[in-house]
């Protein structure tokens, strides 16, 4: 079917902006920091068969995944028009455990079955687990939080869930914020379904899936056709396995890519393995950075490139592995191996690597009048020279875009003060064009707590890029309220002594270029 | 030297013409970047000046257009809109301005958010401070979020700051550290002490202030970009006033804000943030009361000036938004939600790098103006295509004053032809085919991307360039509705005449109020009298009789543990209200979870009168063109010999004072009772 182009832009952004509104919504209701400060979550509508639609321009690492969420509870549930479908198993539609996926139906009138779904996935600061924060370093999945099968939403589930966390009331809070922001989806998209009735929205949603391919036929035509490969390390899991290498192999095919995996290390003891939903993920953020900024925010596009991983490797996991980091960690370093692999087919694409962390802290303990707190937060970065730009100095890159939590609202929160939020002078690459600087964020203690740190790009900074120097790896310190100091190796949980006082100093981004040659 | 061009604009009846027996006058000004229009309105006829801007100096258009006014009549007061502010942040050419923050976060404005607004881009940029690191300084002290001091402030470096300022010409200084929003005692002490030490050692004066001044309100990031944008444009801004109330004297000065509100000069320098858009949102004021007359509730507004186009998209009520972004600073502040690109009549077009055909930024502005109007220009800009094209009947420009020089056009687009290999006629249609490309961008933002169709919606044209792409842009965008209001050039400046006092007034308290409990804490209840003072000492100032005033208190109100607010209008029963607007919002109440009133608010206005717009029945009939027998393509009417019930049929030109109207093949103008041209698409 053929539509006219100004209608089909409407259509697109009618779509997105459903998304945007129940993100509204989301924030705006939700009682924990990391959602209604730092806007950890995102929106989208998906068709029936679970393909996204369209999305609100949230978090990268959601949105790539978040298709595979809504075919899980399409398959384990037949939701009715009452019902909400909750999801947040890393082996079966989910990241990891933190990240809770609510879908819900819309039905068109007089049809039985779905039309169409919205969604939401929440980063939720306590899911349980071994430590605050349910990124503990842990082996197995089970010591990782609590974990919800892809199922109809229920007055149980959510009770377990709260009797799991540390932070009931915020929980039921958050999943309550996550309810509203899918019933106004669902209103939203009831009456632009009425608009135009099944058959028509039907077509019209398949016509933007199109759009999408089309454009990114558009982009991959301007690639040779031949086989390229790169490899990148991981610091290391955090229980012994150090230098893990990520492995990709890009075949340009006529009208396909083939991106391939196989050779990536296995999955390793620690956290840091990723669930192939977010492979998938960091490859539809890699492509949709190479397209024009115009291509409609669906996924029409990915059935354009095939992602070949082994099970039981680090980019692949198997059950029982601990994942907890795969989702924020192993997730950006996909992102700079196949950006490594691209730019040698794509020269437009050549850059130096961004930060390659989110440098993540998470605190848990009590406030002054016994209530307990969690705390979750990542911090920014520098951000890769480019061949035409210096890189940007502290911003969160690639798989991430969450904002800082307001030190104000912050320290009105948890007993914890903010003692210094600078730029880290110096840390990016040198080069024709430099490497952003990282950032440098102090924590003091006021009250004894309980913290886990988990960061890459500790041991090698993030490379550059034709010549232009590394970036200063991140360092992140830990002063005891006894004097003592102690440097921590990336990943760490660490029982705290009111007074104690963490610093942590992001990776800076790489440099382009070599550094003495004149622009 | 000034150009002073001077029309009545008539309405109904005769022009009184003795000058003594009439009262006082309010008059209105706004100045854009082309055009400063000055305009007023008695006895049932609006009188008007249009005159070049004079961008050194905008003040001296505006007080040549007051003077001129003045030869016939005594005016009240001055209404303004004024585009000081913005083009002072946007050429970046603001006060030189320092930052004092608490030791640690002198990054502040560095940092942002740490957030992207692009999310697929491989260089994301952020937007380059104002404020250069060399003066971003940092003090020790610190209060903690509930209320103690926890590291003693040190004013010791004090000196030395104010050395380094001094040295380096800094004229404002901003402090803003943690917490003040609700405890600004180390704000008060660092500004009291900096000022201290200006006086004692003579220094140059120097504009310092807090950063909880304007608006105390949590998160730091956003109160101190705010803080900062104010004092980077506000000593020019305060010259600039001081010197249109010293020249206007005896009348009062009164200012338009970007909310739609008025405000004394006083206030509006203080808090210069707030006029960023104060031009633009005139005409949006002013566009709604034109709608209202003739029942259009849904419409998307199209000012199109010499410089830049402003769009606003209305359904059903003024757009305001309580932040907004300009220049990519994201800002606090009600304002009227306005899209602003930077393309207009005198915009220049020029062939970029990659071979294509561009309309704007760059702009001819006031002078020299675009080529045609033979003041020097050589550069092609869009009016210059559309005296090529026929489109702007050369000797009709500003009712004949301005004549047109289509000569010059025609050697202005030469270039830009040879270097496309077309023909200067093409040429002209190319340019014009861009600008409007541009506007359709615009439209879109502020419609199409808000998944509004732009179908269910009329486009009211006004701005002196509007009336010549309106019918196009509806074509595009497939908008079945055009309105074309009377003196479309001069519609800003009369929506001032439309606009009411307002105040806005905020303060924190953040009170908890237990669940079931409607009785209002005590301590919200005085800060809401104190709040109704205030606001009624600023109406006083403003002269507000007391019979004209409306005051509305109202308390932002939130869930223990949310971090966003619904705000609920002030009663016995503000419990029961907040909770029954959360369940509409959010479809979920927590009957178990208390309550905290973070903020209480009181908006006070006072009303002003507003020139009453006569209706005249409409009797159908054919209008008569100009029977101008050259080689005009498109018969030609002038505006003023229109009569409610007029029809025209497209393709056809109105000209008027202080615009053209183009009417396309198949569109069909009528004048209404209001006498504005409502365009319809005919079958």
């Amino acid at each position: 079917m053929n539509f006219n182009p100004v209608k089909l832009e409407i259509l697109n952004n009618q779509l997105a902006s459903i998304a945007e509104e129940m993100g509204q919504a989301l924030m705006r209701s939700a009682f924990s920091a990391n959602i209604k400060e730092r806007r950890d979550f995102s929106c989208a509508i998906f068709d029936r068969n679970g393909n996204m639609l369209a999305q609100a321009a949230h978090i990268p690492v959601h949105l790539g995944s978040a298709p595979l969420s809504v075919k899980a509870i399409i398959a384990a549930c037949d939701l009715g028009q009452e019902d909400h479908g909750i999801v947040n198993d890393p082996y079966c539609g989910g990241t990891h455990l933190p990240d809770i996926t609510v879908v819900s139906p819309v039905m068109a009138p007089g049809q039985e079955s779905p039309a169409f779904y919205v969604a939401t996935r929440a980063h939720h600061a306590d899911v349980g687990g071994a430590q605050p924060g349910s990124m503990p370093l842990v082996t197995t999945l089970a010591e990782e939080g609590f974990c919800i099968a892809p199922q109809r939403f229920t007055d149980d589930v959510l009770t377990q869930l709260q009797s799991a966390s540390r932070t009931p009331n915020e929980r039921r809070g958050d999943m309550l914020a996550q309810l509203a922001a899918n019933r106004v989806g669902q209103k939203r998209l009831a009456e632009w379904l009425r608009e135009r009735g099944f058959a028509q929205a039907e077509a019209e949603t398949q016509a933007l899936l199109d759009w999408s391919r089309r454009m990114m036929m558009d982009v991959l035509s301007r690639f040779p056709q031949t086989t390229v490969s790169a490899v990148d390390w991981l610091d290391g899991d955090g229980l012994g396995t150090v230098e893990i290498p990520i492995c990709v192999k890009l075949s340009v095919l006529p009208e396909k890519i083939v991106v391939d995996f196989s050779e990536s290390a296995h999955q390793v003891r620690g956290p840091l393995n990723a669930v192939r939903a977010i492979t998938v993920s960091a490859v539809h953020y890699v492509f949709r950075c190479l397209a024009p900024p115009e291509l409609p925010q669906n996924d029409g596009f990915m059935s354009l490139i095939d992602v070949v991983t082994i099970p039981g490797t680090i980019v692949d996991a198997t059950f029982p592995a601990a994942v907890s980091a795969g989702n924020v960690e192993t997730s950006q370093r996909i992102v700079d191996v196949l950006f490594a692999a691209v730019s040698k087919v794509y020269p437009d694409a050549a850059a130096a690597a961004a930060c390659g962390s989110m440098n993540n802290v998470l605190v848990g303990g009590e406030t002054a009048t016994g209530h307990p707190y969690v705390y979750y937060e990542t911090i920014g970065g520098g951000m890769g020279a480019t061949r035409h730009c210096d890189g940007a100095s502290a911003i969160q890159t690639h798989m991430t875009n969450t904002l800082n939590t307001p030190i104000e609202a912050f320290e009105n929160l948890f007993p914890i003060r903010i003692e210094r939020y600078e730029v880290r002078r110096g840390s990016g690459g040198a080069g024709l064009r430099r490497g952003g600087d990282g950032l440098i964020r102090s924590f003091r203690f006021l009250r004894d707590a309980t913290i886990t740190v988990i960061a890459e790009r500790r041991q090698l900074g993030p490379p550059g890029c034709l010549g232009g120097k590394s970036g200063q790896p991140g360092v992140d310190k830990l002063e005891h309220s006894d004097g003592t100091t102690e440097i921590l190796a990336g990943k760490a949980v660490r029982l705290v002594r009111s007074g104690s006082r963490l610093t942590i100093e992001t990776p800076g981004g790489g440099g382009f270029g070599a550094p003495d040659r004149s622009p | 030297m000034v150009l002073v061009v001077c029309v009545q604009l008539r309405y109904h009846g005769p022009m009184n013409p003795n000058r003594i027996s009439l009262p006082p006058v309010p008059v209105a000004v706004d100045t854009g970047g082309t055009f400063t229009d000055v305009l007023c309105f008695y006895d049932g006829v609006f009188r008007a000046i249009k005159l070049p801007s004079t961008p050194h100096d905008p003040a001296e258009a505006v007080l040549a257009g007051i003077s001129e006014l003045r030869r016939d009549v005594e005016i009240s007061q001055v209404f303004h809109g004024s585009t000081v502010a913005t083009n002072t942040l946007l050429q970046r050419v603001g006060a030189k301005t320092a930052l004092i923050t608490n030791q640690g976060f002198r990054d502040i404005l560095l940092i942002g958010r740490q957030n992207r607004s692009e999310l697929y881009s491989l260089s994301p940029t952020k937007p380059e401070p104002l404020i250069p690191e060399e003066w971003c300084f940092e003090v020790p002290g610190r209060i903690a979020a509930d209320g103690q001091e926890v590291v003693p402030l040190d004013l010791s470096l004090l000196p030395d700051i104010l050395d380094r300022c001094v040295a380096g010409g800094v004229q404002c200084i901003v402090v803003s550290m943690l917490h003040s929003y609700r405890y600004p005692a180390h704000e008060q002490h660092v500004v009291g002490a900096l000022q201290e030490l200006v006086r004692q050692r003579n220094d140059p004066p120097m504009d310092i202030s807090a950063g909880s001044e304007l608006f105390p309100e949590m998160r730091e990031v956003e109160r101190t970009t705010t803080a900062v944008v104010n004092s980077y444009v506000r000593p020019a801004m305060t010259g600039y006033l001081t010197k249109l109330e010293n020249g206007i004297a005896p009348a009062k000065l009164r200012v338009l804000l970007s909310n739609g509100g008025i405000a004394t000069p006083s206030h509006a320098a203080r808090s210069a943030v707030y006029t960023l858009l104060s031009g633009p949102a005139g005409g949006v004021v002013g566009a709604t009361e034109i709608m209202g007359r003739i029942g259009v509730d849904r419409f998307m507004t199209f000012d199109m000036g010499g410089t830049s186009t402003d769009v606003a998209l209305c359904d059903r009520s003024i757009p305001v938004v309580n932040n907004f972004v300009v220049s990519q600073f994201s800002l606090l502040g009600s304002v009227v939600d306005i899209h602003t690109v930077g393309a207009g009549g005198g915009s220049v077009a020029k062939i970029d790098a990659g071979g294509a055909l561009r309309v704007g930024p760059s702009s001819a502005g006031a002078v020299p103006g675009p080529a045609c109007y033979g003041k020097g220009g050589t550069l092609p800009t869009v009016t210059d295509a559309n005296v090529v094209l026929g489109l702007l009947p050369a000797e009709h420009f500003l009712g004949g004053t301005q004549p047109l020089h289509l000569p010059l056009a025609i050697q202005a687009l030469k270039p830009l032809s040879e270097s496309l290999g077309l023909s200067v006629q093409d040429t002209a249609q190319g340019i014009r085919d861009v600008a409007n490309a541009v506007m359709v961008r615009a439209l879109k933002v502020i419609s199409v991307a808000r998944g509004l169709d732009p179908e269910g919606f009329t486009l009211v044209s006004y701005g002196g360039a509007g009336g010549l792409h309106a019918c196009e842009l509806a074509s595009i965008l497939m908008i079945p509705r055009v309105v074309v209001p009377r003196f479309p050039g001069l519609l800003c400046a009369m929506g001032m005449l439309f606009s009411d006092v307002r105040v806005d007034l905020a303060q924190t308290v953040l009170a908890q109020l237990e669940p079931g409990a409607d009785l209002c804490p005590a301590t919200v209840v005085e800060t809401l009298t104190t709040l109704t003072h205030q606001a009624s000492r600023a109406l006083d100032d403003q002269g507000v009789d007391t019979d004209k005033r409306v005051l509305v208190r109202a308390l932002d109100v939130r869930y223990v543990g949310q971090s966003f607010e619904i705000t609920v209008p002030f009663s016995s029963s503000i419990a029961g209200h907040f909770t029954a607007l959360h369940q509409r919002a959010y479809g979920f109440a927590l009957a178990d979870t208390p309550l905290e009133i973070v903020a209480a608010r009181v908006t006070a206005k006072g009303l002003t009168d507003p020139p009453v717009l006569t209706y005249a029945r409409e009797s159908i009939h054919d209008a008569v063109p100009l029977d101008t027998a050259s080689r005009q393509p498109f018969p030609i009417y002038r505006r003023e010999h229109l009569t409610p019930g007029a029809q025209i049929r497209g393709p056809a030109i109105v000209v008027e004072y202080s615009g053209t109207t183009m009417i396309p093949y198949g569109w069909l103008g009528k004048v209404d009772g209001y006498l504005n041209i409502d365009i319809g698409r005919l079958g």
